[in-house]
């Protein structure tokens, strides 16, 4: 039995480095740093959108638009038109790591919005934590 | 501790399962009532007791259809665990989705498995067949900063009692180290103490159980990578449960 524990041990081991690299290798060149993580969580209706200040709509149903693309430093306000809470975060579901920040950490109630401001280049996707079949996309262009 | 360990010697595992997950639900009862989870109590209460009520009579019909005497505390735990990562939400809306997934999760144990011991965790086979089939998912809305104060208090003496530390540290700090900032607010500890350290789905070797906890985090930590779908953790441990069953002693 210890012969096998060190062989399944060193398969384990292998895997994990080799997995790291992997990781840590598709990380490294990517956006430029994010410094902006402005989160709002109310009920109040949302102002006039303009090029600066997207809508995005939650139906119960899902995200209206489905796809957005931006550019670096907008800020995308999510609306809640549903009956049930709408809890916007990053992928991957439950634990919202690809952009870090971008996570409500509660449910908006209908009528709430949630906001947040993208600074990262790149193409993030998110979904609905309490419904997270309901997602959508934000295409952050420089 | 001597109090702690007299009392762990007094009662079964699947007992003090029963009274963690109990105590977890209460709290997520409570915290949601004082707005400090944003739930609605009353939908966490009525999916809940739903759930566990149908894993309960489900479990009953299959141990009566296959002539095994089902395990009393394992069919009320299933329903525990599901009423703490499904919804919560409105109970009517959701009516098939919560019927569902905790028959799924009985059907499992007798369906899918050797020697009358069940292959996968029934909860998180559940909801992975619930989500490829119905398109529902698990929110796994208990893993909150609110909670992890009740959820490490209660895993660390589970642990204890059922001596799997090295399984549920293993897991924690192999995916931590890519992910450190998920620790609180994210569903990973009440994963790794509760629904990795099931005792007939993890290894029974000591060193083999680290190994499997390190294998489920660098499994899910592909998933995550590689998947865009919305059930890579239960997905992970359903993969760990195979591994584990080919490691697991005759």
């Amino acid at each position: 039995m210890e012969t096998k524990n060190i062989l399944i041990g060193g398969v384990v081991l292998l895997l994990v480095i080799g997995g790291g690299y992997w990781l840590l290798k598709g990380q490294t060149g990517t956006t430029q740093p994010s410094n902006s993580t402005a989160i709002t969580n109310t009920q109040n209706p949302t102002s006039e959108p303009n090029k600066n200040n997207l809508t995005v709509e939650y139906s119960g149903q899902g995200f209206s638009p489905n796809s957005i693309t931006v550019k670096s430093g907008t800020t995308v306000t999510w609306v809640n038109k549903g009956s049930d809470l709408m809890w916007v975060a990053s992928t991957p579901h439950p634990v919202h790591t690809d952009l870090p920040g971008f996570d409500a950490l509660k449910g908006a109630p209908a009528g709430g919005t949630y906001s947040f401001t993208f600074a990262k280049v790149g193409k993030w996707s998110y979904h609905n934590h309490l419904a997270p079949d309901k997602n959508g996309e934000v295409v952050v262009e420089q | 501790m001597r109090f702690i360990d007299d009392f762990l010697n007094g009662i079964t595992m699947y007992r003090l399962m029963l009274y963690y997950l109990s105590l977890l639900f209460g709290v997520a009862v409570i915290l949601s009532f004082l707005q400090i989870l944003p739930y609605n109590p009353t939908d966490i209460l009525v999916s809940g007791f739903y759930l566990v009520f149908l894993c309960y009579l489900s479990n009953q019909v299959f141990g009566h259809l296959f002539k095994i005497k089902p395990n009393y505390e394992s069919q009320l735990i299933s329903g525990l665990i599901l009423g703490l990562i499904i919804g919560p939400f409105p109970f009517l809306p959701n009516l098939l989705f919560l019927t569902v997934t905790p028959i799924l999760a009985m059907a499992s144990k007798y369906v899918i498995n050797i020697k009358k011991q069940h292959i996968f965790n029934p909860a998180a086979f559940a909801v992975v067949a619930s989500a490829i089939f119905l398109g529902r998912g698990a929110s796994w809305w208990i893993g909150s900063t609110a909670m992890a104060p009740f959820i490490i208090f209660g895993g660390v003496i589970l642990l204890r009692k059922i001596r799997r530390f090295n399984l549920s540290l293993g897991f924690l700090i192999a995916y931590l180290l890519f992910y450190p900032k998920t620790f609180l607010a994210s569903p990973i500890l009440f994963f790794s103490f509760v629904m990795l350290t099931e005792p007939l789905t993890s290894p029974t070797d000591k060193n083999l159980r680290t190994y499997y906890g390190i294998f489920t985090a660098l499994v899910l930590i592909l998933f995550q990578k590689l998947f865009s779908v919305s059930y890579t953790l239960e997905l992970s441990l359903l993969v760990a449960n195979i591994f584990g069953r080919l490691v697991r002693h005759k």
